[in-house]
């Protein structure tokens, strides 16, 4: 037998496809070859009811099963890593409940929690430790590397952190308006934050490129010559007093 | 093959597992190392790395890895060997381990360890990825006896001898899990004294000592129990023939307090003594 042809079809049984370890193995392989098929599976929810534990709280055991047995059959793991599994799990749950936009976007919010845990280091810059002699003309926002905006139509956060601290979920709601949240590290400590459209565009902005004067520039386009420069020193204000600035220069 | 260096190092340890982590940073358990699973600190940064650096700055550390896939046909993967080799310059371990096993071909991963065939084909791809892992790393690695729940038609070693071919022409060594000897002997209807008798002296620098459960049609290497005393016996055997050898309570799930594992260690450390002044100890 050729090894690599072998270790093909092993696969291609894991996952169902048609069993033709008949020529490799002898007769009596079945019950073994039934704990591999198992743990295959098995090792993989276990991994996922670890990432996803608010998602599998709010589901319940048996539509976080389904979920999970349809996202494995459809996504074979790929990564030297067990922890990379999952990368879509939010997508395979919008298609399962449509019109419940919060089963998605609590499993993407613990996934990027869950990338924010062991994510990059980045110190971040405190009030005090600012450079006094920035040049904020030309000067550019650099956030700490774990920071993640995602959209979001429903308050998952406030979901999210009710199970967290066991209390009693609030009633779904859905945003009339565009909401985001925002998560990052702050030393070994994942936060996250709903925000809104405005500054879910200027995190964005910065992100891109922008420097603190284009912020200003593209605030004070949205809401007033007046009030650009105000707003973008509010937000890089609380952007510092939270954690998300690694360096400004 | 290359010769590459392995200091000696005997001792017993534990696997550090996050629900002792502040006992182990307090540094006042009474371990000679820990042993952590490589890939949960193959990571870019954030607690995990932090805290193996704190218990590193107090203890010898043992790397063990899980997704090496060194029986894989296709080779190895380099994104992976390139993060083994950060962490491993990063900590300096005592050295690095994983398993004979294979996890996944063509770019998929089980996360299992599959079994391979001991045929001299998987011979020859195994000391091939031992060779390139060896002098990827600069340091010879570990390789584990896994547990295993089926054995193919065609094999031209046993398990064991598979285990010291590969030993003696890539020039790495052993790290012989007991409990795993005794669920494939149960499963594979071997028995581990007799295998035992086929590892040539002076490969093994590493025992591990775990439990095991009893499923539908075979054992299962499920590390959630005490080590019962049918693999105490075979330990027992293991330090008669191979010495004082490094030797730790792996313990993966149903994880008990840490007082619990280290009396269990404290059985394992008179085991090791009292098999070490037997007439029969290599030693």
């Amino acid at each position: 037998m050729s090894l690599l042809d072998m270790q093909r079809q092993f696969c291609s049984f894991l996952v169902d496809g048609p069993n033709v370890l008949d020529q490799y193995v002898p007769t009596g392989a079945t019950p073994g070859l039934a704990v591999y098929h198992h743990a295959y599976r098995a090792q993989l929810e276990e991994c996922m009811r670890e990432t996803f534990e608010r998602t599998w709280a709010w589901l319940g055991d048996d539509q976080f099963h389904d979920g999970v047995r349809r996202y494995i059959e459809t996504h074979p793991p790929v990564s030297w890593t067990i922890s990379d599994y999952g990368a879509h799990f939010a997508d395979t749950l919008d298609a399962l409940y449509p019109d419940s936009p919060e089963v998605g976007e609590l499993a993407l919010l613990d996934w990027t929690l869950r990338r924010a845990f062991d994510g990059p280091d980045g110190m971040a810059v405190t009030t005090e430790t600012m450079i006094k002699d920035i040049d904020w003309d030309h000067a550019r926002i650099h956030f700490v590397p774990t920071l993640r905006v995602f959209a979001v139509r429903s308050n998952c956060g406030a979901l999210w952190s009710a199970m967290a601290s066991e209390k009693v979920p609030p009633a779904v709601e859905y945003f009339a308006d565009v909401a985001a949240i925002r998560v990052w590290r702050e030393g070994h400590r994942c936060r996250f934050q709903t925000i809104d459209e405005l500054e879910m565009r200027a995190l964005n902005h910065v992100s891109n490129g922008a420097s603190f004067a284009e912020l200003c520039g593209n605030l004070a386009h949205l809401l007033g010559d007046n009030h650009g420069a105000s707003a973008a020193g509010e937000f890089l204000a609380a952007w510092v007093a939270e954690g998300l600035v690694a360096a400004i220069g | 093959m290359r010769t590459l260096d392995l200091p000696a190092f005997e001792g017993f340890g534990l696997g550090l597992r996050p629900v002792h982590y502040q006992e182990f940073l307090d540094g006042q358990v009474s371990v000679d190392f820990v042993e952590v699973i490589s890939e949960n600190f193959m990571v870019q940064g954030g607690k995990p790395l932090a805290i193996l650096e704190a218990v590193r700055a107090h203890y010898p550390v043992a790397m063990h890895g899980v997704s090496l896939s060194i029986g894989s046909a296709d080779g190895l993967k380099l994104d992976y060997l390139r993060r083994l080799k950060d962490l491993a310059e990063r900590i300096q371990p005592l050295w690095v381990s994983d398993h004979l096993c294979w996890t996944g071909v063509g770019g998929f991963n089980s996360h299992d360890l599959l079994p391979l065939p001991y045929t001299n084909e998987a011979m020859d791809v195994a000391c091939a990825n031992v060779n390139q892992v060896q002098d990827f790393l600069q340091r010879p690695i570990l390789l584990e006896n896994p547990s295993t729940y089926l054995s193919y038609s065609q094999a031209d070693y046993s398990e064991p001898e598979f285990l010291a071919e590969l030993c003696r022409r890539a020039g790495c060594y052993l790290l012989l899990d007991v409990n795993n000897i005794y669920v494939s002997g149960v499963n594979q209807g071997f028995n581990p004294y007799q295998y035992l008798s086929a590892i040539p002296k002076g490969y093994v620098r590493q025992m591990h000592l775990a439990g095991h459960s009893q499923g539908e049609n075979r054992l299962i290497d499920t590390h959630d129990q005490p080590v019962p005393n049918a693999v105490w016996s075979v330990y027992r055997a293991a330090c008669e023939r191979f010495g004082s050898v490094a030797s730790m309570i792996e313990r993966d799930d149903n994880i008990p307090p840490l007082s619990e594992l280290l009396d269990e260690l404290n059985i394992a450390r008179t085991v090791a003594s009292a098999a070490c002044q037997s007439e029969e100890c290599f030693a």
